[in-house]
Formats: structure tokens, C-alpha cells, sequence
């Protein structure tokens, strides 16, 4: 009878148990949907708080002169405004990043939030554009270097380091000049999108992006299994006089410049060719034998930049350049599919095996071959005759749609607002 | 004698104690349970409304305003915008987004679905327990309107339902009534 008692009391309180620690879980849960509801809530209205100020504070003039006086609207100035504390209720509002594009009247704004509340977490980012170009808005910008030649650069002869171009990335991939110039490696050429375009005469001119080795060896522009590479230009129709076999180096990122074997197969380049008429896409695969992928497309050059005295040895650039049309050019490489683009449309597809491109450590140069060491002639360098503009890398392949999309915004010098809360 | 009086009114008192406290249990059980469903339904209503409000803010990204809408009916809209709404962010190519109800009933009930081109965006692109949708469209001047090219806001009246724990012959019906701002469209000037 006892033992029985004991097996009833045992029983019971199992049944009670299970039912208690039920009734624990589900009112435990209650409070939780409050609690993060609430959470949102709170934090959504912080957010709105937040973008409102930087919506603010990007048309105030007091804030402009105080945070950015000494700072020039030219090309994309990104100014972030970052917080210690700032809490209000369970919400901390980290940083407000403002974006300005070559005016104070294009702008976008960003504001970070984060909020805590009794071991939940919300994280809010809202931003608002207002007339900010679409092309620097999307991600099709290329992402690495972004050489917008935004910089009118008078008499570099004459002033010390005025022969440069920002990296419009913030990179810190400064492109700079080499060869001889008058006035100014870069001119106006009246677009909206972009006002100054690099002009290159054929003769000596390039432009060198020089890498940034980090700590582990490598350098961020280095190619490896995905990117893409792009440039607009127009391409002078004659090239140099008495020298018209030897020009044509749109973009170049070397392999290895000194190897005899190597110098003349970049890792990525992009080429015209006097000899067959075509542009040449080319990748130089890190296989036994490296290989190299290229894409041929026969094109036609239209523009007339410059003309020659004196048996090809004074140029002289074509102040009407501008009503030639510009041409772009993009080459991706995705394991081992290689992708040539002309005007956003793609022209050729090269497949080769599925390894990494030659790895460069030599940054990325336009205007002509980068080779280095011995037994190289002028010839061999293949100078770029006309201008270029917009010229850049991106970190991944990006997609027919979004190289479409890069060519007819930079083209179409679109601006967008919107607003995302 | 006694101790057969002791015995019985022991057990009668300690069933009675019994019953009690089983009541109270199966009450409190009923009334948690309550709790928990009313907590997780206004949590689901709320990422629903949070969602659809989301979704209707970003329609008209650089499109003309009087070409954004291409579809609104009082079950379905269907509209244009450059936002990449499965992605949440700005984006190159033209997307078409379509909200509707999903007759094909499940066990959960219908289904709200949002699509992005012709696909359901995740995670949210599948909406639960849904019975009933309605849509009412408003123009500039908030004034009821059924052309497409008017379109500026529109009235969201939902209704959720889920099977009732204890009698699943009545179930449970939440409504809704939600009005969201196409707030883009807005800023575009319209």
C-alpha cells in the first residue's frame, strides 16, 4: 500500500512538473514579442530622428562650413560623422555618413543605428538620396579603383606632384602621370557625368596606379579568380604619326614585367591592335603553362585626337575631341570564363580552365604596357593614342546587366532620389 | 468505525484539493496558451505589416510616377521601381514586384505572396495565415481612385486566421487595416 502511495505521489508531481515547466515556457514567451516589438519600434523612431538631422544638416550651411570649409565639391566627397554615447532610450546611433556629388545639392545620407533592449538587438541603416548620380548610387561602381580623372592638373612641368588623379573609391589607388605634358594631362570635354577626361598622346604618356602591398602579400587590385576591369576612351583613328603599328594599351595590369616570357601576358589588359584592327581582351591564367585567354573583336576607330608636327614628334590635341564619340570597354573573368564588352554589350566569351588569373603585384597601368628590365624599346610599350575616362576595377565579374547598366549611366549622367527609412 | 470515517473524508478532501488544483492548472494552461497565441499572432502581423509597408515605400524608384503601378486591384498590385527588394538595396535594372493572394490553400491558409520578377523574394515573400486581402487606392488628394497612373497610397485591410487550439471548427480571426505611402513615388515629384 505504501509503495503504492509513493508511486501515485511520484506520478502526480511528474504530470504537475511537466505541466509548470510548460506553463514557464509559454508565459516566457510573452514578454519576449513585447520586448522586441517594443524594440523596433524604438528604434525606427530613433532612425527617423536620425535621417531627418543628416537630411538637415546635408542642406545647412552652418554645418557644411564647420564640418567640410576647407573641403571642394568636386568629384564624390564622403564625409562620416561618427558618435560616441549618443543614446537615446535603448537606441545608439552610431554614425550619420553624408555623400556629396560634385555639388552641395547632390547628396546622400545615411544614418546607423543600433538598439538593445533585455538581450534582444536591432540594428537599423536608412538612407536618402536627393539628386545623387545613379551610376555612384548602384553598385556597378566599380568597387576597388575608380579613376574618374576629375582633376585638371595645369603645368605638372612646372608644379611638383600636380600630376595626379584621386581614386574616386577612397581606395587610396592614386593614378599618376608619366610623360610630358604641356598644359595638362587631363582636359574638359563638357560632360555632365564627368567633366575632365586623361588625354594620352601616343608618344610617352601613361598613367600608374601603384599597388598597396598589405601585411599578408597581397594587394587588393590584385587579379585573381573574379573581377572586372573597365575604361572609356576614344581611340585616336591614326595614332601616332609615323608610329601608327605601335599604339593601342588601354589597360594593363602586368604578370610579371621583367620575365621575357611573361612581360608581354598581363594578368588583365585590355588592347587595340594596329595589325588586325580588333581590340584584344586578355587574361593570363596562374596555370603550369600560363596560359593566356583572349578575346578578339574587330573594331573600328573613329575619333581624331591629335595631329603631328614635325615627323611625328610634337602633338598637337584636338581642343574639338569632344563631338567623337566615347567607346567603353570591360573585361571580366569569372573562373575561367573570360567576357569582352564593347558600349555595355557583350562581344566575346573566351573559356579556359577554372583557375585564378596570373596573380600581379605591380598595380595597374593605362596608356600602355608596364614592362620593366632590359632590352625594352620604346615600340614595345605600345602607347595609347587619345583619352580616356572613368577607368576602373571591380572586386567580383559583375554581370552583362551591370556593365549595361555602368556604361549607360556614366553615358546618361542619370541622378536618382529616393528615400529608404 | 472511525478510522473508516478518517479514510473516507481524507480521500474525499484530498480529491476535492485534487480537482482544485488540476482546474487551476487546465485554466492556466488555457489562459498562457491564449497569451502565447495573441503574442505570436500581433509578432507575425507585425513583420507582415512591416514588410508590406517596406515593400509599398520603395515602389516607384526612379520611374516616372504616373508609370509606376501596372496592376491594382482590390486583391493584387503589381508595380515597377529600380529597388531591388529581395536584395534591399538600389539596383541597376528595372524590377517588377506583385502582391497578391495566393488561392492555393495549405494547411496554414492561404498565403500572401510578394514577387520580384516572377519570383517569391525570401524571407518574407511567403505570408502565412492570411484569409483575406483587400486593397483600397488613393491619389494625391487622398481620394479614392481605381487608375493605375493616380496611385499614391493605398489601404491594406487584412485578415489572419489560424486554427483555434481548443476547437479548431472555430478558428481564430485577427484583422487588420494598414494604410502605406508610396513614398518614393512621392519624392519623385509626384
Amino acid at each position: 500500500m505504501g509503495r503504492a502511495v509513493l508511486m501515485f505521489v511520484l506520478l502526480m508531481t511528474t504530470i504537475f512538473a511537466s505541466i509548470l515547466v510548460s506553463l514557464n515556457d509559454r508565459i516566457a514567451g510573452v514578454p519576449d514579442v513585447l520586448i522586441e516589438n517594443q524594440l523596433k519600434k524604438e528604434s525606427e523612431n530613433v532612425s527617423d530622428f536620425a535621417l531627418r538631422n543628416a537630411i538637415r544638416n546635408a542642406g545647412s550651411v552652418g554645418f557644411l562650413d564647420t564640418y567640410l570649409e576647407e573641403s571642394t565639391f568636386t568629384g564624390i566627397l564622403t564625409f562620416t560623422q561618427s558618435f560616441s554615447g549618443f543614446t537615446i532610450g535603448n537606441s545608439v546611433i552610431d554614425s550619420l555618413r553624408y555623400s556629396f556629388s560634385e555639388s552641395q545639392d547632390q547628396y546622400k545620407v545615411e544614418s546607423f543605428i543600433r538598439s538593445s533592449l533585455q538581450g534582444y538587438s536591432v540594428a537599423r541603416h536608412a538612407e536618402m538620396a536627393f539628386d545623387y548620380p545613379y551610376i555612384t548610387a548602384l553598385v556597378t561602381r566599380p568597387s576597388v579603383i575608380y579613376l574618374e580623372m576629375e582633376r585638371l592638373n595645369l603645368l605638372p612641368w612646372l608644379f611638383k606632384d600636380n600630376n595626379y588623379v584621386p581614386d574616386s573609391n577612397q581606395n587610396g589607388y592614386t593614378g599618376t602621370f608619366g610623360g610630358f605634358t604641356l598644359l595638362s594631362n587631363t582636359v574638359p570635354w563638357g560632360g555632365s557625368f564627368s567633366r575632365y577626361c586623361a588625354k594620352f598622346d601616343g608618344m610617352n604618356d601613361y598613367l600608374i596606379v601603384e599597388p598597396q602591398i598589405g601585411p599578408n602579400g597581397a594587394d587588393s587590385i590584385n587579379t585573381d579568380k573574379s573581377f572586372t576591369i573597365m575604361t572609356f576612351a576614344k581611340i585616336d583613328k591614326n595614332g601616332r604619326k609615323y608610329h601608327e603599328d605601335e599604339q593601342g594599351t588601354l589597360l594593363w595590369i602586368p604578370s610579371e614585367p621583367s620575365d621575357a616570357t611573361l612581360r608581354n601576358k598581363p594578368s588583365a589588359g585590355i588592347w587595340y591592335d594596329t595589325n588586325d584592327g580588333s581590340m584584344h581582351f586578355a587574361i593570363t591564367q596562374d596555370d603550369e603553362d600560363n596560359t593566356m585567354l583572349e578575346a578578339v573583336v574587330p573594331h573600328t576607330r573613329t575619333a581624331d585626337i591629335y595631329d603631328w608636327l614635325l615627323f611625328g614628334t610634337i602633338p598637337v590635341f584636338n581642343i574639338f575631341h569632344y563631338e567623337y564619340p566615347w567607346t567603353s570597354y570591360a573585361l571580366s573573368y569569372n573562373h575561367g570564363v573570360l567576357k569582352a564588352y564593347i558600349n555595355g554589350v557583350l562581344r566575346a566569351t573566351v573559356t579556359g580552365s577554372d583557375v585564378r588569373a596570373y596573380p600581379s603585384l605591380y598595380g595597374l597601368t593605362m596608356g600602355r604596357r608596364d614592362l620593366r628590365g632590359s632590352g625594352i624599346d620604346d615600340e614595345d610599350y605600345k602607347y595609347f593614342c587619345g583619352v580616356m575616362d572613368q577607368g576602373g576595377m571591380h572586386h567580383l565579374a559583375l554581370s552583362d546587366m551591370s556593365i549595361t547598366a555602368w556604361h549607360d549611366n556614366v553615358m546618361n549622367a542619370a541622378t536618382i532620389r529616393y528615400i529608404r527609412d | 468505525m472511525s478510522v473508516m470515517l478518517d479514510v473516507l473524508g481524507s480521500v474525499v478532501i484530498a480529491a476535492t484539493l485534487l480537482l482544485m488544483i488540476m482546474t487551476f492548472q487546465m485554466q492556466m494552461r488555457e489562459t498562457v496558451t491564449r497569451l502565447h497565441y495573441t503574442g505570436s499572432m500581433i509578432e507575425h502581423m507585425d513583420e507582415v505589416t512591416t514588410t508590406l509597408n517596406h515593400t509599398f515605400a520603395m515602389a516607384g524608384i526612379g520611374i516616372p510616377v504616373s508609370d509606376v503601378c501596372t496592376i491594382v486591384d482590390t486583391n493584387r498590385i503589381e508595380f515597377k521601381t529600380l529597388w531591388d527588394v529581395a536584395g534591399d538595396s538600389l539596383s541597376s535594372t528595372l524590377h517588377v514586384i506583385h502582391i497578391a493572394l495566393d488561392d492555393s490553400s495549405s494547411a496554414q491558409g492561404k498565403v500572401l505572396t510578394i514577387k520580384q520578377d516572377g519570383s517569391v523574394i525570401q524571407p518574407l515573400g511567403y505570408i502565412m495565415y492570411i484569409e483575406r486581402i483587400r486593397f483600397n487606392y488613393f491619389d494625391l488628394a487622398d481620394s479614392l481612385t481605381t487608375d493605375t497612373s493616380e496611385v499614391r497610397s493605398a489601404e491594406v485591410l487584412l485578415t489572419f486566421r489560424r486554427d483555434s487550439p481548443w476547437n479548431p471548427d472555430q478558428p481564430l480571426r485577427s484583422n487588420i487595416q494598414m494604410k502605406s505611402y508610396f513614398m518614393n513615388s512621392y519624392l519623385q515629384g509626384g
